[in-house]
C-alpha cells in the first residue's frame, strides 16, 4: 500500500489501513515516547494517544510532509505534553507532600534504565538519561531523534519544522549541555 | 574526587552510552487497546452530547413555562384585556375606526 493509498483509507476511517498504519509505526513511536517519558507504561500510553491523534485529524493532514514525518511530530508532541502534564502533577505532589507525615516525598519516579541499552553500559545510561531530562525541550528533541531512532539530521529538521542549520545548532548545544552535566555528576 | 582527566573521559563515555541502543517492541495488542480507547471516547461524546441536549430541552421548557405563567397572570389580572392595546393602536394607524367612506 503506497502512501497516498493509505492516506486515503485512513480518510474514509478504514480500520485495515488504520491497522496497518499502527503496525508501521507503533515500534518508532513507543521508542520515541520512551525516551522522552522514561516509564515503559507511561511511554505505552503516549504512543496510544499519538495513534488515537492521529486517527482523529488525519482528515486535516495537509501532505506538506511525508505521513512518517507527521507521525513523529504528533509523537513528539504527545510525549511533550505528557512530561508537561507529569510536571504539574509533580508541584501539586509537592504541596501534598508537606502534609504528609512520612514528610518526604512521594510519586516520585524511579530512575530510567532503558530496556534496549546493553548491559555494559546500563549504568552510564540511566546517568545519561537523568541528563537528558533536564535539556531544554528542542534540544532534547533533536538529541532523541538521533540517538534513540537514528533519524538524520534532514529527518530532525523536518520532524521539528526547523532548518537543517538550527538543528545542528541544537545538537551541539544538546552535547555540550550533557557533557557539562555529567562532568558535573561525576565531580561531585 | 576523581581528577579532570578521568571525569572527561568518564562523562564522555556516558554520552556515547546509547550508542547501538535495541529499539524496544511495545506490549502486544497496542492496536485493540487503542480501538477500544477511540470507542470508549466515542461513547463518552455521545453521552456529552445527550446531557447537553437534555439541559438545553430543560432551559427552553423552563422559559416556555415562565411564558406561560406570565401570560396567565395578565389575563388574570384586573381591568386588563390581552391584546387590546395592539388593536386599538392598529384600528388608529390604519384609521378603521372613521368612517371615512360612508357617506
Amino acid at each position: 500500500m503506497n502512501e497516498n493509498d493509505l492516506i486515503t483509507a485512513l480518510r474514509h476511517n478504514n480500520e485495515n489501513a488504520f491497522r496497518f498504519l499502527v503496525d508501521r509505526y507503533q515500534k518508532s513511536v513507543f521508542n520515541i515516547a520512551l525516551g522522552f517519558v522514561q516509564q515503559k507504561e507511561n511511554a505505552e500510553e503516549v504512543t496510544q494517544e499519538v495513534f488515537i491523534k492521529v486517527f482523529e485529524t488525519i482528515a486535516g493532514f495537509k501532505q506538506d510532509a511525508k505521513l512518517s514525518t507527521w507521525v513523529y511530530r504528533i509523537a513528539v508532541n504527545q510525549s511533550l505534553d505528557f512530561i508537561r502534564h507529569t510536571k504539574r502533577k509533580k508541584r501539586f505532589a509537592i504541596i501534598t507532600s508537606m502534609f504528609n507525615k512520612a514528610d518526604e516525598l512521594i510519586h516520585q519516579p524511579p530512575d530510567f534504565c532503558h530496556p534496549g541499552v546493553v548491559l555494559e553500559n546500563k549504568e552510564q545510561a540511566t546517568v545519561l538519561f537523568k541528563a537528558i531530562a533536564q535539556l531544554p525541550q528542542s534540544q532534547k528533541t533533536a538529541f532523541l531523534l538521533q540517538k534513540i531512532d537514528g533519524c538524520s539530521q534532514q529527518k530532525i529538521a523536518a520532524i521539528m519544522q526547523l532548518t537543517e542549520g538550527a538543528v545542528e545548532s541544537h545538537l551541539f548545544r544538546a552535547k555540550a549541555t550533557l557533557k557539562k552535566l555529567l562532568i558535573n555528576y561525576y565531580q561531585a | 574526587m576523581k581528577n579532570a582527566k578521568e571525569t572527561e573521559r568518564l562523562a564522555e563515555e556516558t554520552l556515547n552510552s546509547l550508542d547501538n541502543l535495541q529499539t524496544i517492541e511495545p506490549e502486544p495488542f497496542l492496536f485493540t487497546r487503542i480501538q477500544s480507547r477511540i470507542a470508549r471516547k466515542n461513547e463518552a461524546a455521545i453521552i456529552q452530547n445527550r446531557v447537553s441536549m437534555y439541559r438545553l430541552a430543560a432551559v427552553l421548557i423552563c422559559i416556555l413555562f415562565i411564558n406561560i405563567i406570565s401570560y396567565q397572570a395578565a389575563l388574570k389580572a384586573p381591568g386588563s384585556k390581552p391584546g387590546s392595546d395592539v388593536k386599538a393602536a392598529f384600528a388608529n394607524e390604519y384609521h378603521l375606526e372613521d368612517n371615512f367612506y360612508a357617506y
